[in-house]
């Protein structure tokens, strides 16, 4: 890292033209143009598809009958499906997007290797659409955030493995030598995700450990899954772009350190919210770590808040989107805390709670923040000023936030009430099925709401194509390109 | 050669008005932590401690809740005292406890108690022996008070061994004092009255000679 | 000055913590138990399950059942588990042991299923309600599974296995059976039994040498005092 001459040389074809003077935002962002969009455009496209089998679903909470006749749509099918397509499908991919983006601008670097990371977005679709696949026919592998078969987990580890390469050689040629806290965060994810899903998938699918450790393993897999891999690269959105739509430095370097080292340090331990078939210590462990996670919640919040206060950002989607981000984060922070203190955590286990805060994470923050940035990315990456229609760009705005909103207080509504009924030994078990009807109709609404609202934005970028491609190849379409007006 | 450090020249000249340049990044200011973050930190740190202590279960991985601690466990690990009164502990636990209760007290009004119970403390088991045979129903006087419930037959669930633990473990615990009972005991009623498909009433056992005594 | 390498190392000792702790340590400990032998009646437990409850397993498995149903049951202190006669016992690690996958749930859609061999024995109750769960648990939100039985004509008489389906029947002249996925299936609920003492969770029921005259007090605390759940569903 301390020195080039020790680099292995790279083959002309792959490296980047060596500059004395570091390369424009115009040509960085070429650089990584096409990559970027394969792994934004089909992010979004899998974030359709999880929120429409999120839809049906729970649907079928209030329909069970509802194609029950068809082995492959099964709630135990559809259910695993929806977070494969959320999780794998969107935020990890949109997460490497972004995290693309950003290291590239940061570093003010062109992007190196850029085919091994075309590859590997076309690599991680594959994989993604092998492992819908394999659930929906009934090869699920029983570990909930690991449904896939053991054969397709290599798939994510080399497409992940390769991205994270080009990331780091990125950075290591870049020209502002000073990392930005968003580079850290990128920086842990993409060292952590394959580490935990190389240990997991072998220990669980490959070569399975004895059954008295594997809940173990799992809930360390899928909580470190969401917030060690996921998380990091929404934080780095987030940390990007409140100090640049506000036009302001971030408040505090220290506050970001504290955070960072905070979150990383803790984020790792939690999970471990069954209090049956664990070891006592892990719940306890698990519980008090959450709690400790208050500090970097409170040093990054802070700084976020001190960032924003007295600017007065131009209003845009991408802002709305960031804030709504940064919100959901803390939110998610403190409900985190909420739930793990023991008397809360006893009344909340197993309910749609459960539901709410993964939605918050998933949509709230990650949604978010990652919409955020393929708002701002995409249309700089074709040259054009904007997107075509504002309005379809408004309605998204809304249907992600106000869908986010309805799913998660609808989730949270039916669990407290479930709660209530499971709490009581003498209430019979069917009452708190029949309690959470109202809440889950709430959510289904906001599941409606949330698919419309990328459905939205699927339009706005195929005309944004149409409009690109139709420029490019006639000579004329209906707006020019202005590659001069950089927003 | 490393390149020395350069703080981004567009940055710094911020225009007052309109939009930023687009390729301004982001960059640190220079305000300190707030030191009430360390007390929060510190505070946290000493109540997760104290919590721990009690509920980490000494980070032992045997030790589930409730248990606090290895030696909790350890301690209520079974008696190995005499083997049929163990296991007659084991059976009443796994089996009796839901309504007679694990003190043996029952429920009043609903389930009598065993513990200095008439019937459980009879010279001989028999009537006992039957009751946990084909079950008991309809009007029953135990200890003067009044019972009318239902017990299930325990003949096709219990086998004679771990009918004849239970019935001894009952007949000396909670202050009771009666004799043991052997498995050949309990085989021969069950063979006296395998023919009988409906539990017994609280009269026809009263007719039912005590034991120790042919039947 | 480069925090390159600061970062590195700093993240590498972050994450080599996490994954000694919680991966390294539990595999240690709880990975290589064995079955637990216990010391007054000499039961083994858990053992292996038996072949069409294995294969029952892989059905319960590729269908997501864990999706709705736990199979964990909490201690008193923590919920209504106990009270609600879904065990006698809290749920260990070691009750996983031949699992695999184990599938212990995050949700109760459904009730909890650890003891369910235990609470329903009842072959044909569990067919009814698996073929429509409706004809057992009016209200129920669990989907039907037509596609784990077949449907036949009646033949001059019905067939013993046939399914009691209530009013959700396939109509005159024809009758519902169980394939051989359903009936692996009910193999592998009948052996979901957890109710033996162990180890971790021995026998609570104290010896106690108090005197008669004390122990006639009415029944405290939180124990169970409707009907042994030893025949009837508890749903």
């Amino acid at each position: 890292m301390t020195s080039t001459a020790t680099t292995a040389p790279v083959s002309p074809v792959h490296a980047p033209e060596v500059r004395s003077a570091a390369p424009s935002v115009a040509e960085v962002e070429a650089s990584a143009a096409l990559p970027l969009f394969l792994l934004l455009v089909s992010a979004v496209k899998w974030l359709f598809l999880g929120s429409f089998f999120g839809w049906l679903t729970f649907v079928k909470l209030h329909l069970p009958a509802l194609l029950s006749g068809t082995p492959a749509l099964t709630y135990g099918r559809t259910e695993p499906v929806m977070w494969i397509c959320l999780l794998y499908g969107f935020c990890l991919q949109a997460g490497f997007g972004a995290a693309i983006w950003l290291t590239c601008r940061l570093s003010r670097s062109l992007l190196y290797n850029r085919s091994l990371v075309i590859l590997s977005a076309v690599l991680w679709n594959i994989a993604v659409l092998a492992a819908v696949i394999a659930v929906l026919s009934g090869n699920s592998s029983g570990f909930p955030r690991l449904e896939f078969p053991g054969t397709i987990a290599p798939l994510f580890i080399a497409s992940a493995v390769l991205i994270g390469i080009s990331i780091l050689q990125t950075l290591h040629n870049r020209v502002e030598r000073a990392l930005y806290v968003s580079s850290w965060f990128i920086f842990a994810a993409i060292c952590w995700f394959p580490w935990i899903l190389s240990t997991s998938s072998y220990f669980l699918l490959v070569n399975p450990l004895r059954g008295s450790v594997q809940p173990v393993l799992n809930l360390w897999y899928a909580n470190n899954l969401t917030t060690l891999c996921i998380a990091p690269f929404a934080l780095a959105v987030i940390f990007y772009f409140i100090p640049k739509l506000t036009e302001r430095p971030l408040y505090s370097r220290s506050l970001a350190v504290l955070g960072f080292w905070g979150y990383v340090l803790l984020a790792s331990w939690g999970g471990f919210d069954l209090s049956a078939g664990i070891p006592r210590w892990l719940v306890s462990v698990s519980a008090v770590m959450t709690i400790f996670l208050i500090v970097p919640g409170l040093a990054i919040g802070l700084n976020w808040r001190a960032t924003f206060s007295g600017a007065n950002p131009r209003k845009s989607v991408e802002l709305g989107l960031i804030k709504f981000a940064a919100g959901a984060f803390i939110l998610s922070i403190l409900a985190g805390v909420l739930t793990a203190l023991p008397a809360v955590r006893n009344f909340v286990a197993y309910t749609h709670l459960g539901y709410a805060l993964a939605y918050l994470g998933t949509f709230g923050v990650g949604a978010a923040a990652f919409l955020g940035a393929t708002h701002h990315i995409l249309p700089r990456l074709l040259g054009e000023a904007d997107w075509p229609s504002v309005r379809l760009s408004k309605w998204h705005y809304l249907g992600t936030t106000v869908g986010t909103a309805l799913i998660v207080g609808g989730f949270a509504i039916a669990g407290l009430m479930q709660g209530t009924a499971l709490a009581d030994a003498s209430v019979p078990f069917i009452t708190s099925v029949k309690r959470t009807s109202p809440g889950v109709g709430i959510a289904i609404l906001g599941f409606l709401f949330f698919s419309a609202g990328q459905v939205m934005l699927l339009l706005n970028i195929s005309t944004l194509f149409w409009r690109c491609c139709a420029s490019c190849c006639c000579g004329s379409g209906p707006v020019s390109r202005n590659s001069e007006v950089r927003r | 050669m490393k390149p020395e450090r350069k703080k981004n020249p567009v940055a710094a000249a911020r225009p007052s008005t309109g939009r930023t340049p687009g390729d301004v990044e982001p960059s640190f200011g220079e305000a300190p932590v707030p030191i009430w973050i360390f007390l929060v930190l510190g505070v946290l740190l000493y109540c997760g401690f104290v919590y721990l202590d009690e509920s980490a279960g000494g980070f032992n991985s045997l030790v589930y809740e409730p248990y606090a601690s290895y030696d909790e466990v350890k301690k209520h690990q079974p008696a190995t005292g005499s083997p049929l009164i163990a296991q007659g502990r084991e059976v009443y636990g796994r089996t009796c406890t839901a309504c007679h209760q694990p003190a043996g007290t029952g429920t009043p009004g609903q389930f009598p108690p065993l513990a200095g119970s008439d019937w459980v403390n009879a010279a001989g088991p028999d009537r006992v022996i039957r009751i946990v045979l084909n079950g008991i129903h309809g009007p029953l006087k135990v200890n003067g008070a009044d019972y009318a419930n239902v017990m299930v037959p325990w003949k096709d669930t219990l086998k004679d061994d771990e009918i004849a633990a239970v019935i001894s473990f009952i007949r000396q615990e909670w202050g009771n004092k009666a004799s043991a009972v052997k498995p050949d005991e309990v085989k021969a009623i069950r063979d006296a009255t395998k023919d009988r498909a409906e539990a017994w009433t609280g009269d026809e056992l009263t007719k039912v000679p005590e034991g120790g005594e042919a039947k | 000055m480069n925090h390159g390498p600061f970062l590195f190392l700093g993240l590498f000792a972050a994450f080599a913590w996490s994954w000694f702790s919680l991966v390294l340590k539990p595999q240690k400990e709880i990975g290589s138990l064995e079955p637990d032998k216990n010391a007054v009646t000499g039961e083994v437990y858990p053992l292996n399950r038996a072949g069409a409850a294995q294969q029952g397993r892989e059905i319960y498995r590729a269908n997501g059942c864990a999706a709705c149903h736990t199979q964990q049951v909490r201690a008193r202190e923590s919920g209504s588990d106990m009270d609600r006669g879904w065990g006698i016992r809290p749920t260990v690690s070691r009750d996983f042991l031949f699992d695999n996958p184990a599938m212990p749930g995050t949700f109760r859609i459904g009730p909890d299923l650890a003891n369910v061999g235990d609470r329903q024995r009842d072959p044909k109750w569990h067919f009814s309600h698996l073929y429509n769960p409706r004809i057992k648990s009016p209200g129920s939100s669990m989907p039907p599974y037509p596609y784990l039985f077949e449907k036949h004509k009646t033949g001059v008489s019905p067939s013993p296995d046939a399914v009691e389906t209530g009013t959700y029947g396939p109509g005159e002249g024809y009758e519902i059976v169980p394939s051989d996925a359903a009936r692996a299936l009910v193999d592998y609920m009948m052996s979901l039994r957890a109710n033996s003492y162990i180890f971790e969770v021995p026998n609570p029921n104290p010896p106690t040498n108090a005197p008669a005259a004390d122990t006639n007090a009415p029944a405290g605390g939180t124990n169970n005092t409707t009907a042994p759940a030893t025949n009837a569903p508890t749903k």
